[in-house]
């Protein structure tokens, strides 16, 4: 518990230096995006998203950095796709990862994967609809499973299970999404030719008018005499109390118990 | 024809001031004035008959009587625009009438307010010219009369229990009875559905005034072709089953469980005479079908056979499947095979429709809705006249079977997330299509006074009726049953369920325009030729 809170502290006191970092970094951030452009090396002409990398830590040879742009560039349909490695940062992996997304796309959808080498980690950032589909449990979840290689130095390829894995969870939560439409429309249409049916048929069809109103409208005279009573006879007839009548009985008259 | 006084232009009857107006100077009459007149004269002529223009249709045969001699221009019975025949017959005269007081303007609106409600119905429907057509007909009735008076008896019980017996005490109740209802009354013309007839009923028999012809000017009439014993029946179980309730609420009575007296309570004299109600009468062609839109000339009430477009139905329930869209959205997220479920439950649905129209369509055919058809199927005693005390449902089976088609729906929808899910699913479409199944032959349709009696289809009838939402449901069952990996198979099956139930809604609309009309009338009135049929 206590070592949860602490590190919930920490985490905290780590966004607000990352807060005054890049309030430092602002003013130096026009010379920072002429350098931008320098990174992205792709851009979805129809979504507008980007393929960004910044190999600042040098790990990536020159055919490494190509297949993974090219794997980064199907990401593009559903939001930019960062790569970025440092030597060393003074946050933790994950804020760093959301604090340069933000910094470099804001509130867009897209994810930025870090590789840390100083730490020995990777951090990743998801948000928009890759975030929904990727979520934070899924990447936590993954960079902890990739320690063990990025401190084997595979980096390369630990950035495309990363990238790998995003690009399936948004394609299979689109699958979902247009499954889900798919289903409701067919179910839809069909429940509204139904009810029409019922609506038309209910409204269309002329009503029954009961007996009572055709009593009602005509000229009417009715009287009895007083009824006289005469009795007949007493039929008796053994039927043994069952669990049933004496719970009918009583629900008759629940005071009378004197019979039971 | 009756002439003005004043300027000897024709006389109409006015329904606003309810006297007969000169539109030429204003004058008004008082309709009886021409009776006294005449009733010198001529006394015992007026006591049967009265002397009347009869238009004759040249296509259908139907017949309208009018004191006009200037020649109608359509046919309010088929629909046809013609020139009607015409001659002066002698026809049997009412004894009472009741006059129009709702006017054509009155009726348009309340024609347009009905139309409101029926948002599918052809365009022609809701256009002016064809609501210009409307007709004010005098519509005959056979008026009756159910008198009871003297001693009835009836046998009345009190169940005690005194420790394990049932101790029942049997009474007899005696009370002179005096009881009279006078207006009871049903149409008398053929041309008119006892459906129709029914639904704007009833006329309030205290505004009728003894029969003169000069109501008619201005007005047509229906012939009367309709035999009066034929509702007797009908006036006795009325009354009869009035008086039993009458009787069964004196609070001497009260104190007891009356037997089945209502025989007992039959009127002991039932009276007849003819009459003319007014109705407003509207008729919408459709090639070789014609619907009825009529309105109570008295109260107002409206009804009407409205038929559905096509078109516009699809067209609606594509508008209406927006907001379910939208609402399932938010609502639920399903699985491939619990959507094959639910369209094989919605196939079902529509089976059942169909079954229940084939019934409805048999027993129209059967003219078993229409008394007056003279073709009323001979039913045996018991199912024609078993006075009603409530519906004879046997609610405990209705119960049961609706139990068993939810469980059945549940257990498909909750099992969606399960390993066998498509196993259950599959067992409960069955289940429930059983269900259904045995439920529509439980339905009852037909018959308005009388007991509806169950119409019994034949299995090529029901198997015409079901054959498209059973292949899809057999389609849906078989994918189940096979439960394919790759869900395309379960979105492939219930497109092609959606179709093969988009196509029944089009037959169950075909069955519902052929229930909302009937065919051209042929009539063969007096004076003509046996019916051939
Ligand atoms: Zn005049
Ligand atoms: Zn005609």
């Amino acid at each position: 518990m206590a070592d949860k809170c602490t590190y919930r502290l920490l985490g905290w006191l780590g966004r607000i230096l990352l807060g005054i970092v890049l309030l430092l970094n602002m003013s130096g951030k026009a010379a920072y995006a002429a350098e931008e452009a320098d990174h992205v090396l792709y851009r979805n002409e129809t979504t507008g998203y980007e393929v960004y990398v910044y190999d600042q830590a040098q790990v990536l040879s020159e055919l490494d950095a190509e297949r993974l742009a090219e794997q980064m560039k199907e990401l593009t349909q559903y939001g930019n796709a960062v790569f970025w490695s440092v030597q060393d940062n003074p946050l933790s992996v994950s804020g760093y990862a959301e604090a340069h997304y933000l910094n470099l796309y804001g509130d867009e959808s897209g994810i930025l994967v870090v590789l840390d080498l100083g730490k020995e980690r990777a951090g990743v950032y998801s948000t928009g609809r890759i975030g929904r589909a990727f979520g934070a449990r899924e990447r936590e979840r993954l960079a902890s499973s990739l320690r063990r290689s990025i401190k084997n130095g595979s980096y390369a390829p630990s950035a495309q299970v990363i990238f790998s894995r995003a690009l399936s969870a948004v394609e299979g939560e689109f699958m979902a999404r247009v499954t889900k439409y798919a289903c409701n429309a067919l179910i839809a249409l069909i429940l509204a030719m139904l009810i029409n049916f019922v609506a038309v048929n209910l409204s269309s069809r002329p009503q029954w008018t009961s007996d009572s109103e055709l009593l009602e409208a005509t000229l009417s005279y009715f009287d009895n005499t007083e009824p006289e009573v005469e009795f007949v006879t007493t039929v008796d007839h053994y039927k043994p109390n069952t669990g049933v009548q004496v719970l009918e009985q009583l629900n008759k008259n629940p005071f009378d118990m004197r019979r039971f | 024809m009756y002439e003005c006084p004043n300027c000897n232009a024709n006389l109409r009857f006015d329904i606003r001031t309810q006297n007969l107006l000169c539109d030429h100077c204003g004058t008004q009459m008082d309709p009886y004035a021409f009776q006294k007149e005449r009733d010198a004269e001529e006394v015992q002529v007026q006591e049967e008959d009265y002397e009347v223009t009869v238009f004759t249709c040249p296509q259908c045969g139907g017949q309208l009587l009018s004191d006009d001699t200037t020649a109608a221009t359509f046919c309010s019975f088929c629909g046809g625009s013609t020139i009607l025949d015409s001659r002066i017959s002698n026809q049997r005269r009412p004894a009472h009438i009741i006059p129009f007081q709702k006017t054509k303007e009155d009726c348009r609106k309340i024609y347009l307010k009905m139309m409101r409600r029926a948002p599918y119905a052809p365009t022609e429907m809701k256009r002016e010219e064809y609501i210009a057509r409307m007709r004010s007909i005098y519509i005959p009735y056979w008026v009756y009369t159910g008198e009871k008076n003297g001693r009835v008896k009836l046998s009345a019980s009190k169940l005690a229990r005194h420790g394990n017996h049932d101790v029942t005490q049997l009474y007899n109740i005696r009370t002179n009875l005096q009881a009279k209802y006078t207006g009871l009354a049903f149409d008398a013309s053929e041309g008119f559905s006892d459906a129709l007839s029914n639904a704007i009923a009833p006329f309030q028999w205290r505004e009728a005034r003894p029969f003169t012809p000069a109501y008619l000017s201005g007005f047509y009439a229906d012939v009367d072709d309709v035999d009066p014993e034929l509702y007797e029946s009908d006036v006795s179980d009325i009354v009869g089953y009035e008086l039993y309730k009458k009787i069964a609420e004196d609070p001497v009575c009260t104190k007891y469980t009356l037997g089945d007296v209502v025989e007992e309570m039959r009127p002991n004299k039932i009276k007849r005479e003819l009459s003319m109600f007014p109705v407003w009468f509207l008729t919408y062609r459709n090639k070789d079908r014609v619907s009825y839109a009529v309105i109570n000339g008295q109260t107002g009430k409206a009804a009407g056979d409205i038929p559905v477009d096509k078109g516009k139905y699809f067209l609606g329930s594509l508008l209406l499947a927006i907001p379910l869209f939208i609402l399932l959205n938010l609502v639920i997220s399903m699985q491939a095979s619990t959507m094959l479920f639910l369209t094989g439950l919605l196939a079902g649905v529509c089976a059942f429709i169909s079954v229940v129209q084939k019934k409805q369509l048999r027993a129209k055919e059967d003219y078993m809705d229409d008394k007056g058809s003279g073709r009323y199927l001979n039913l045996g005693k018991k199912e024609k006249t078993v006075l009603r005390k409530g519906a004879r449902l046997d609610m405990t089976r209705a119960i049961a079977l609706c139990l068993i088609m939810l469980w059945s729906i549940g257990m498909g929808i909750f099992s969606g997330s399960k390993q066998s899910a498509e196993m259950m699913q599959l067992f409960s479409l069955v289940v429930y299509s059983a269900v259904m199944l045995v439920g529509s032959h439980y339905v009852r349709v037909g018959g308005g006074r009388t007991e509806k009696p169950r119409i019994p289809l034949s299995i090529k009838d029901i198997a015409t009726a079901i054959v498209k939402p059973a292949i899809g449901g057999g389609i849906a069952a078989i994918v189940l049953c096979v439960h394919p990996s790759w869900s395309l198979y379960y979105y492939v099956a219930a497109v092609a369920v959606t179709l093969l139930i988009g196509w029944d809604v089009m037959g169950i609309i075909d069955r519902h325009n052929l229930l909302t009309s009937r065919p051209l009338p042929q009539f063969n009135r007096r004076g003509g030729e046996e019916d051939g049929r």
